[in-house]
Parts: C-alpha cells; sequence; structure tokens
C-alpha cells in the first residue's frame, strides 16, 4: 500500500517526558475506514500516542502523515485543522451550552445565526441516528449520549480520524451495542478510528485491526481475525509477570462477615446482592463501568445506598461515612490513590502514621517524633518498602510502593474486611507479586477479601469465589474452581 | 418549548422569586415610608440602580469565565476621582476626559486579566493587590490641596452635570445608557462566538482549551470589560455626586456580587447571565436605597446584606451542584488559575 | 583514564562538575529562599540606614509586627486545612470590643478580659467554621459574609462609637503598653503564639491531621479522618488568635474604634502568603510564617524611617505581594506545562 493511500501513517513516533520513556518508536497504519483498536495495559502508552496525534504533545522524534501528507499537529485545534480529532476519556462538552453549540465549539462564525447551525447539526445527528433536539443544554444528557456528542463534533470539524479513548467506560451493554454501530457506519464513509478500550472483548469484536502496546513500544499488530481474547493478554502482558497460582487447596471459609441485600444507588448499582465470608477473597469481575467500584463504595461508606441493606456480622448497618465503615472493620484500598489516597505534599512517614496517631504519644500527650519513626519504620519494614528516607515526599515513591503504603496504613487499624479496588493498577511488576502475596496472606489470617479488578487473570488467580457484575448488578456468582475466564467474559460482556 | 429539565425549573423559579422579591420590596418600602415612592427618590433610585448595574454587567462576564474581580469598587472610586479633578480642577475638555477614564478602566481591568490569565495569579489576590494600589493612589489623592478644593466647588459646566443628573425623554441619562450596555452585551452573549466562548470557558475549561478558544485573549478582554464598566459607573457617580471621597465605591464589590449571584450566575462559571443580574440589581438597588430611606443603622444594612450574599451563596450552591456529589468548596476550585499540560 | 587526557576533556569534566557544584546550591537557595531573603534585607538596610540595627528599632518592628503576626498564625492554620477566612479582621474588633467592655466595667479584671477575648474569638471562629465547612459554600465569599456579620454584631451590640480604656486598669494597658526587663509584652504573647502554633501543628494529632485534610479532603475523608471537625477546629484557633490580637490591639492603643481598617486584611494575607503558606492546603510552616512576617515588618520599618507616606506604604505592600505571589504562581504554571 503506498502512503497515499493510508488515511493515517505514523513512523517512529518517540515521547519521552522527564523520567520515563512514553512511547518509543510506534508505527501504525490506517486505512481510509479502518477501525483499529489500540489495547495495551495502563502505562504502555496508549494514551500518549493518542495525545501526539490530536496535538497535545509534540513528539520528540516521528513523522505523521494524512493522506499521504506530512504533518506536524501544533496544538489540538491545528490538529483538528488537518483532520484528526479525539474524543476523550473525561467529558469535553459545555454544561450550560446547547448541543450545537458544543458540537460546534471553537468552528462557530462570529456571528452565530442560530437556525443555520441548529440545521447543520441537526443533519450529523440525523446521520448517526441520534434523536435529540440540538436546542437542548448538553446538561441534560445522559452518558450515552454525550458520546453521541462527541461523535457528532468530530463529524462536524469533517474529521479524517477520530480517536476514541475508552468510549465505553460509562455505557450500558445496549448502549456499547448502538455505539459500536454507530462507529461502524461512519467508518463505512471513509473515517479512519482508533479505538482506545480496556475491554478487549469489545474492542476484538469491532476493530479490523488492533495494535498491542507494551512499555510504549509495539508489541503486535495483527488483524483482529487472527487473535483471540488470550493472545491479546499475553502480548500485552509479554513474559514478565507471572501470577502467582491459586493454590490448590482452599483456605476454610469462616463466618459470614457481611451481606448486602439489593443495594441501589443513583443508575449505577442495581440490586446488588452478595455475601462474603472470613478468609476468603472474593473477586468482583466485570466491565470498566458495570457498578464494582460503585458497589465497594457503598460497602465502605463512601457513599450512602439509596436503597437495600447491608449487615456486617448479622447486624444491619447504616454506614454514613467511611469513618462508620471503618468502625464496623471495613476498609478500602481505592483505585484512584493519587486522589482518595495518598496526602501527596506530605512525606512517607506522615502518610503512614495518619491512621495511628493515638499511638506516637509521649511526653505530655504530644507527639514524639521518635516515636514516629519507630513506628513508621515498622510499617515500611513490614510491607518491606523501598525508600531511601522516610521523611521525602510521597510523590516520589514508586506506584508500587504507594500502594504498598496505602495498604500498610489500611492495616494499621486491623479491619476485618478489606475491600481493594485495582490494587495492581499502575504497580511495576516486582510489587504486583508482593501485593497478591501480601492479600494471600490476609485472607488466609481470616480477614473477608473483596478484591476488584479489570484484569482479569488476576481475579482468576487470586480469588477463591468470583462475582460477576454487569450493568450494576451482580449476575453471576461461581466457584473459582469451577469458572473458567471464557465463562466469566460471557457473563460481563454478553 | 420544552422543559429539559428540573434544574431549568428550578431556575426559572428563582429568576422569578427574584421579580417578585423585588416587587415586594418595593411594595414594602413604599409602604412604611414617607419618601420611598416620592418621584424625588424614584428617580434616585432609578441612577443609583442604574450605575451598579452598569458595574454588575461587567462583573456579570467575570464570573461567568469564574473568575473574580474585587477592583471594581476602586476602579469607580479612581475614575470618579480622575473626573472630578479634570473637570473642577484642570477644566480638561469632558470627551477627552471620558476618553481617557474609560480607557483607564479597561486598563487596569486588562492588567488585572493579564495577571490572572498570563501570570497565573488566583483573580481574588490579584484584583486585591489592584484594590489596594488604586485606595492607596486616591487616599493620597484625596489629601491633596487641589483635591478639597476641586471637592468643594460647586460645579458650573452644565454638561458635566448633565451626565448623572440629566434626563433624556423623561428618563435619567444612566438608565438610558444602561440599557444600551445591557442590549449590546445579551446580543454578544447570545449571538457571537465570543459569547459562547464566555460561557464554555466558564463551563468547562478543559474543552475551551481543546477547542481551540483564544483563552487568555478572552479573559483579558473580560476583565478589561468590567473595568471598562466600572469606570463608565465612576463617570456618572463623580457627576451625580459633583464631589469624590477616598471611600468612594468602598464596598461596592460585595453589591456587585450578591446582585449577580443572587441573579443567577454562578460563582463556578458557566452558568448564568445578565437577565438575571439585571433582576438582582433591582433587588439590591431597591433594598439599598429602601434601607437608607428608613434610616437604618449603617450596620444593621450591613447584616441584612450579609445574610443575603450567604442566602445567594447557598442557593448557588445547590442549584449548581456539578457532580453525583454535593461540591465541596476549596479554596482551589474558585482561584486556581486552571492550566492544562502543554508541551 | 584514558578519555579524559586531552586537556580540552579535562575542562570539560572540571566545568560539569563545578556546574554540579552551582545547581546543588541553587537548590538550596531555593529551600531557604526566605531566610535569604531576610537576611540580605538587613544586610542591606543596616547599610542604607544607621538606625536600623538597633534594639530600640528592633522592639519597634517587632511590636507593631505583634498584632499581624498573631493573626497570621491563625491564619495559616485555616489555609493549611484547605480554606480560607476573611473575617479574621472583624473578630478581631469584636473580640477586642468585649474585652475593653469588660474593663470598663471593672477595670481591675485583667485576667478575666485576657481570656475573655480570645474565648470570643474562639467562639466566633466556630460559628464561622461551622457555616463554611457545613454549606459547603466557597470560603472565600462565604468569610466576607461573615466579616460584615460579625462586625455589625460588634458595633451595634457591644461597642459605643468611641471606647477608652480608664487609666486605673494600669494591668492591663501593661499588655500592651508595658514591658519586662525592656522588651514589649505584646512580643512574649508573640512568641507565645508563635510556640503553641509551632507545637500544635508539628506535634498534635490535630496538626497532622490538618495537614493530611488540606493536602487532599477526600483521602482524608476515605481514611477515616474526621475532616469536618478538624476544619472547624482550624476556623476556632484563627478566630482564637484573632481574639488574641484585638486585646494586644485595645491594650496597646488605649481604647478602640469602629473603624475598618482593610490593611489588616491585607498585612496579614500578605505575611502568610511570603510565608509560604498555600492557599491550596497542606503547605505551610509555623517558620515561614515567622519569616514572613520578619521580612514585611522590616520592610515597614525601612518604610517608616524613610517617612515615607501611609498610603505608599499600602503600594508597596502590595506591590511586594504581587512579587511573592506572582513568582510562585510562575513558576508553579511552569512546572504544570
Amino acid at each position: 500500500m503506498t502512503s497515499a493511500a493510508l488515511r493515517l501513517e505514523a513512523r517512529g513516533i518517540t515521547k519521552s517526558f522527564p523520567g520515563v520513556r512514553a512511547v518509543a518508536n510506534v508505527d501504525l497504519a490506517l486505512m481510509p475506514g479502518e477501525i483499529h483498536a489500540l489495547v495495551g495495559e495502563n502505562g504502555s502508552g496508549k494514551s500518549t500516542l493518542c495525545m501526539v496525534f490530536s496535538g497535545i504533545y509534540r513528539p520528540d522524534s516521528g513523522i505523521i502523515f494524512i493522506d499521504g501528507a506530512m504533518v506536524r499537529p501544533e496544538n489540538p485545534r491545528h490538529a483538528q485543522a488537518l483532520g484528526i480529532s479525539m474524543m476523550y476519556q473525561e467529558s469535553n462538552l459545555v454544561p450550560e451550552l446547547t448541543v450545537a453549540q458544543n458540537v460546534a465549539l471553537g468552528h462557530d462564525p462570529f456571528l452565530t445565526r442560530q437556525a443555520a447551525l441548529v440545521e447543520s447539526v441537526a443533519a450529523i445527528l440525523r446521520r448517526l441516528k441520534f434523536d435529540v433536539d440540538p436546542r437542548m443544554k448538553a446538561a441534560t444528557l445522559g452518558g450515552a449520549q454525550m458520546q453521541m456528542v462527541e461523535i457528532a463534533k468530530a463529524l462536524y470539524t469533517r474529521s479524517k480520524v477520530i480517536i476514541m479513548d475508552e468510549p465505553t467506560a460509562a455505557l450500558s451493554a445496549s448502549e456499547v451495542q448502538r455505539l459500536h454501530d454507530v462507529i461502524r457506519e461512519i467508518a463505512a464513509s471513509g473515517i479512519a478510528i482508533i479505538y482506545i478500550s480496556h475491554a478487549l472483548e469489545e474492542a476484538l469484536a469491532l476493530a479490523d485491526r488492533v495494535t498491542v502496546l507494551r512499555d510504549g513500544e509495539v508489541a503486535a499488530c495483527r488483524s483482529t481475525s487472527e487473535l483471540c481474547r488470550e493472545d491479546l493478554v499475553h502480548l500485552m502482558v509479554g513474559q514478565h509477570v507471572e501470577i502467582v497460582q491459586r493454590p490448590t487447596t482452599r483456605a476454610k471459609r469462616g463466618a459470614e462477615l457481611v451481606r448486602t441485600m439489593g443495594l441501589c444507588w443513583r443508575d449505577r448499582v442495581r440490586d446488588a446482592s452478595f455475601s462474603l465470608y472470613a478468609g476468603e477473597i472474593v473477586g468482583l469481575a466485570g466491565l470498566i463501568g458495570s457498578g464494582r467500584t460503585e458497589v465497594a463504595s457503598l460497602l465502605a461508606g463512601i457513599n450512602r445506598p439509596d436503597g437495600g441493606q447491608i449487615f456486617v456480622r448479622s447486624r444491619e448497618v447504616d454506614l454514613r461515612s467511611p469513618r462508620d465503615a471503618l468502625g464496623h472493620g471495613i476498609a478500602i484500598l481505592t483505585e484512584n490513590r493519587k486522589e482518595e489516597g495518598l496526602f501527596l505534599p506530605l512525606s512517607v512517614a506522615h502518610n503512614l502514621t495518619i491512621g495511628i496517631l493515638s499511638r506516637l504519644r509521649g511526653i505530655m500527650g504530644l507527639l514524639s517524633p521518635a516515636r514516629e519513626r519507630e513506628e513508621a519504620r515498622a510499617i515500611a519494614d513490614r510491607l518491606r518498602l523501598s525508600t531511601p528516607s522516610l521523611q521525602i515526599d510521597v510523590r516520589s515513591l514508586s506506584g508500587g510502593n504507594q500502594q504498598k503504603l496505602l495498604i500498610g496504613r489500611m492495616l494499621v487499624r486491623e479491619p476485618d474486611i478489606l475491600i481493594f479496588d485495582e490494587p495492581t493498577k499502575g504497580v511495576d511488576v516486582g510489587a504486583i507479586a508482593e501485593i497478591h502475596h501480601l492479600i494471600r496472606e490476609l485472607a488466609s489470617r481470616g480477614k473477608g477479601i473483596l478484591v476488584i479488578s479489570s484484569y482479569l487473570p488476576e481475579i482468576m488467580a487470586l480469588s477463591d469465589r468470583i462475582l460477576v457484575m454487569r450493568g450494576g448488578e451482580i449476575v453471576q456468582d461461581i466457584d473459582a474452581a469451577d469458572a473458567s475466564t471464557d465463562a466469566v467474559i460471557s457473563r460481563a460482556f454478553v | 418549548m420544552n422543559w429539559p429539565g428540573l434544574r431549568r425549573v428550578d431556575k426559572f423559579l428563582l429568576k422569578n422569586q427574584l421579580a417578585v422579591l423585588a416587587v415586594l420590596a418595593f411594595v414594602f418600602f413604599a409602604l412604611v415610608s414617607p419618601f420611598f415612592a416620592s418621584a424625588f427618590n424614584l428617580q434616585n433610585l432609578a441612577r443609583e440602580g442604574a450605575e451598579l448595574g452598569i458595574v454588575c454587567v461587567g462583573a456579570t462576564l467575570v464570573l461567568l469565565l469564574g473568575r473574580l474581580d474585587i477592583s471594581v469598587g476602586a476602579v469607580l472610586g479612581m475614575s470618579a476621582l480622575i473626573v472630578i479633578l479634570g473637570c473642577k480642577a484642570f477644566a480638561l475638555p469632558l470627551p477627552l476626559l471620558v476618553v481617557v477614564v474609560l480607557l483607564f478602566g479597561a486598563g487596569i481591568g486588562a492588567i488585572n486579566g493579564v495577571l490572572s490569565s498570563v501570570v497565573g495569579i488566583p483573580s481574588f489576590i490579584a484584583t486585591l493587590i489592584s484594590l489596594v494600589i488604586l485606595r492607596g493612589v486616591m487616599q493620597w489623592a484625596s489629601s491633596t490641596e487641589i483635591m478639597r478644593t476641586a471637592n468643594s466647588a460647586v460645579s458650573t459646566d452644565h454638561v458635566f452635570l448633565a451626565i448623572g443628573n440629566g434626563v433624556f425623554a423623561g428618563i435619567p441619562t444612566s438608565v438610558l445608557v444602561l440599557a444600551v450596555l445591557f442590549a449590546a452585551t445579551i446580543l454578544v452573549l447570545r449571538f457571537t462566538r465570543i459569547g459562547t466562548s464566555i460561557y464554555a470557558l466558564g463551563g468547562n475549561f478543559q474543552a475551551a482549551l481543546r477547542a481551540g478558544l483564544r483563552v487568555t485573549a478572552l479573559e483579558i478582554g473580560v476583565f478589561a470589560f468590567a473595568g471598562f464598566c466600572s469606570a463608565l459607573a465612576g463617570i456618572f457617580l463623580a457627576s451625580r455626586l459633583d464631589s469624590v471621597t477616598y471611600q468612594t465605591g468602598q464596598y461596592l464589590e460585595f453589591y456587585v456580587l450578591i446582585a449577580v449571584i443572587l441573579g443567577g450566575t454562578s460563582i463556578a462559571g458557566g452558568v448564568g447571565g445578565v437577565w438575571g443580574t439585571l433582576l438582582g440589581v433591582a433587588f439590591i438597588g431597591i433594598l439599598n436605597n429602601g434601607m437608607v430611606m428608613l434610616t437604618v443603622d449603617r450596620d444593621y444594612q450591613d447584616v441584612v446584606i450579609a445574610a443575603f450574599l450567604v442566602f445567594a451563596l447557598v442557593g448557588d450552591q445547590y442549584l449548581n451542584r456539578r457532580g453525583e456529589t454535593a461540591r465541596r468548596w476549596q479554596l482551589a476550585d474558585l482561584w486556581t488559575p486552571r492550566q492544562a499540560k502543554r508541551r | 583514564m584514558e578519555g579524559l587526557s586531552t586537556p580540552a576533556e579535562l575542562a570539560r569534566a572540571a566545568r560539569f562538575q563545578r556546574a554540579r557544584g552551582a545547581r546543588a546550591l541553587f537548590a538550596w537557595a531555593g529551600r531557604n529562599a526566605l531566610t535569604l531573603i531576610f537576611l540580605a534585607l538587613c544586610i542591606l538596610l543596616s547599610a542604607a540606614l544607621p538606625t536600623f540595627l538597633t534594639l530600640g528599632n528592633w522592639t519597634i518592628i517587632l511590636q507593631s509586627s505583634a498584632i499581624i503576626g498573631v493573626m497570621g498564625f491563625g491564619l495559616s492554620f485555616v489555609m493549611i486545612s484547605g480554606s480560607f477566612d476573611l473575617s479574621f479582621a472583624a473578630t478581631m474588633l469584636l473580640a477586642g470590643a468585649v474585652s475593653a467592655r469588660i474593663i470598663m466595667l471593672d477595670d481591675q479584671a485583667t485576667v478575666l478580659a485576657l481570656l475573655a477575648g480570645p474565648l470570643a474569638g474562639a467562639v466566633v471562629g466556630v460559628l464561622n467554621g461551622t457555616v463554611v465547612v457545613v454549606t459547603g459554600i466557597s470560603p472565600l465569599l462565604a468569610t466576607i459574609a461573615t466579616a460584615m456579620l460579625i462586625r455589625a454584631f460588634a458595633v451595634l451590640y457591644v461597642m459605643q462609637t468611641w471606647m477608652e480604656i480608664p487609666r486605673s486598669a494600669a494591668s492591663f494597658l501593661w499588655l500592651g503598653q508595658g514591658s519586662l526587663r525592656g522588651i514589649p509584652i505584646s512580643i512574649f504573647l508573640l512568641a507565645g503564639v508563635a510556640a503553641a502554633s509551632f507545637i500544635l501543628l508539628n506535634r498534635t494529632g490535630f496538626g497532622r491531621m490538618l495537614y493530611a485534610v488540606g493536602a487532599s479532603p477526600r483521602a482524608a475523608r476515605v481514611a477515616g479522618l474526621r475532616d469536618e471537625a478538624v476544619r472547624i477546629g482550624a476556623f476556632m484557633i484563627c478566630g482564637a488568635c484573632a481574639g488574641i490580637a484585638g486585646v494586644i490591639n485595645v491594650s496597646s492603643v488605649g481604647g478602640l474604634s469602629a473603624v475598618f481598617n482593610i490593611s489588616y486584611l491585607y498585612d496579614v494575607i500578605t505575611v502568610v502568603v511570603v510565608g509560604g503558606v498555600s492557599f491550596f492546603g497542606g503547605v505551610g510552616t509555623v517558620y515561614g510564617v515567622a519569616l514572613g512576617l520578619l521580612i514585611i515588618g522590616v520592610l515597614k520599618n525601612a518604610m517608616i524611617i524613610l517617612n515615607t507616606p501611609y498610603y505608599a506604604q499600602s503600594m508597596v505592600g502590595g506591590v511586594f505581594l504581587l512579587l511573592a505571589i506572582g513568582l510562585d504562581s510562575w513558576l508553579r504554571k511552569r512546572r504544570a506545562g
């Protein structure tokens, strides 16, 4: 294929930031009308690569061609003018402006001719078979509708390449289908689509070809008909990670620690009911957006359920805050440690000891720096936290160490029920094994553990029992020994 | 027309509530105070309201951006001072003076805008600094001999007096100017790209950046406009009162804030508009004037005003809750010069 | 080592070594910038103004800084917790009025008046804090409103237009005007507040939680900390400090008037910002605020010695605040993108 026939061609794209090489020598080639999936673990460079295409970053080296002509997107606006538009993960709409205004944002003429604008936007919406009045305010739309508006935006600017970053994160199964139909339709008109997703089955079903990124480099680029999900996982992860296999002997299951009945919350959780026993690890599987994190947040007291009940040790409880939950022995490690876990400008020692301040008291009830050093050191050693000093800023720790720090903090209050939400996200390989070991050990000591992960092999390896969530409900509850990956996936996705 | 959501109904009700409140307040004061409903007072009320309104138009745009400008009172006072000095002490030609003062106001506003958008200083601090510097200058100027003579002399320039005190077809000049300014602003907000961009910037900064909107220029422009409005109001005030003290315009920023927020513009940015501000100005103007008419103690007035400010803020918080949980304000929310990662 | 044999390469290696030293120096300078600025200012001014380094002059510097310093320490608690409080000047007025009232009723009730000030301030602080924290509205605007309310309350219910402390209340007046071994009592009070602030911030659980809540309220909530109580506590301390400042003010002036003085607000903010306390919470030290106080105090002192008029002083203060925060914001912006 000659260059000119390709819609988008990128050769040798490299982009580094201080201390990390995000994208290294990546090639990518898209034909007109091709749907190309881009997959990889967190930190593999997917988002960075696309931000290079969409003009947010400028590559250190490499060239980009659009329809055979070399281009260098200087900024997002320029990239749009070149025909590349990107749909971001977070909402890119202005809530108070109308749909029409949002679609035309930045491209409307100086004097807005309302009627003409509404008409042209309505035409695009009709093409998408999206039934909404362009004069409505964007704030009134739901998640799936917002995606449609974003696509409309891309069409309005006559994009040749549309990059979609996790477009189905917050969608229900039927909405995902709708979106896929729309994507196929616009691809049919010649637009090339880069589809970034963690939902590998989705990506395989939708795309023509897939590129797997690993550590910033292209691990593989194949046609989707040649690959199955396992292959993708294997390519994403490479040879490095050995998931510690489940021990063949099951730990004894103890008393029932937590039971939920019919939990619901907003429209994210509908009727979640399950139990958690002492000494067992329950894995919560499902696609992003299926409500797993939300269920965890209800258990941990971060949100209050709109309906349903929670029983801790057979007594009904009303968890109004994380403090309440901790009082009942429930602790959580959330999935975004930067915002809900770590105290960023503070030192490692401060972060470690914030939960046990009462133990640090010395003369006259004041904190003793010596005792703080001791306690912090003790916790750090127990977790094998590798850091040159405890006084350094917590930001300079690696992801794995940060996660271990938070686990250590979680444990000081000796909770019986532990919730881990994406415990190994953004964690280096060595630490992953340590964290898994830690979780197993905690279970063997009689704690009840709930693990949420989007990485199915992790769930399969860690769990004694697997709950599958879809659309806010728990749709399956199976013993891990009886589960096979395909069975779990099919229940999660279909 | 369809009602796209409960929020819209809520806001509609609030706007109507404000109109009802304003009418109620008017009726109340008219009944309780014999002088309130007199033609003289009503004219005065209209003029005061117009001056407040002119400042509020500019302030509304600043708030729409999600920024804060507390220097409006100082700019107004300084402009009034320049006008009084120029006209009465130095007998400069009026048109020239007007142009100079308006440029001055716009200039101070532009500096505020540059500090806020380019340097990245939180808008509160940037405008606080402007306030202090301007008030310092005013204090110095008011203590000079020239200022004292200028203040004590009664102006003989008819044109000058007509600005603030004149009537055109029965309507005070300042009200007319407000109407024109208001209409122009509405047109720009509704029908031009600038208006859409302002709402976009305030509503979703990231989206605005990615759409390629000229963020810096817009911010500087809006602050400059606010300065311009303050200066314009200052001209009217100077003409009406024929004198100025170093305290002229003090506390104005609070009234402005209350009027704009009560009128439905959120301090979060991106929500609201000048129609609501108009109602807010009407209400605050009536309230203020009425309390003065009833010779309410200055400090009780403060209490009332402060109470309304709290009410306005809580109402704003309730109506404009974004996201799924109540948005707890952090200092950073209002102040953060919003940055985007650019390489 | 073969590679370094040529003179050119040796020179290059030497330059690199020196550069490394220079880089380390820059880093150290950045960390200790405040101290360096302070020392530089002192050296400059003592060279330029003959009276600068005298004990008498320094006594004046510290004494005039006492009120601002005390309020500065109080405000830093609130700012570290991630909020803001614009009403401390009004609280100072109210607390001063309360203690003045008590003295005027009984001119020997010094202890009571001394305690009543901070107590009143603390009560106001708790109310303030509750409004801000529970409703969740912007602390900036909310405290503007509460400032107006506090001031109105003070003027309407506690004060007369001008209150004068009778000469017979000797021990009360001694607080603000007296001295011990040549050092004014107000300086002791300032030092006491500084020490107490240090202990509170660095050696108590409350202080630790304050930093945590300011750094990330969400993380604090998830970790089970009582973030609302901590934040209200910060407001209470700020109010108490404003109360102490009010007592010092009344005692040193010998009376109280209801004139609102924006320069207090302004000076305290300047001191705190220059002292390195961040608006975003979680950052700030007592040492920094103390240095900020000294720097601003020295600047003001220099201006007074040079006979700069009053308005010019606030303008210079404004410029300084601009520089301090402008630099901080500019650097933050550069670091982010």
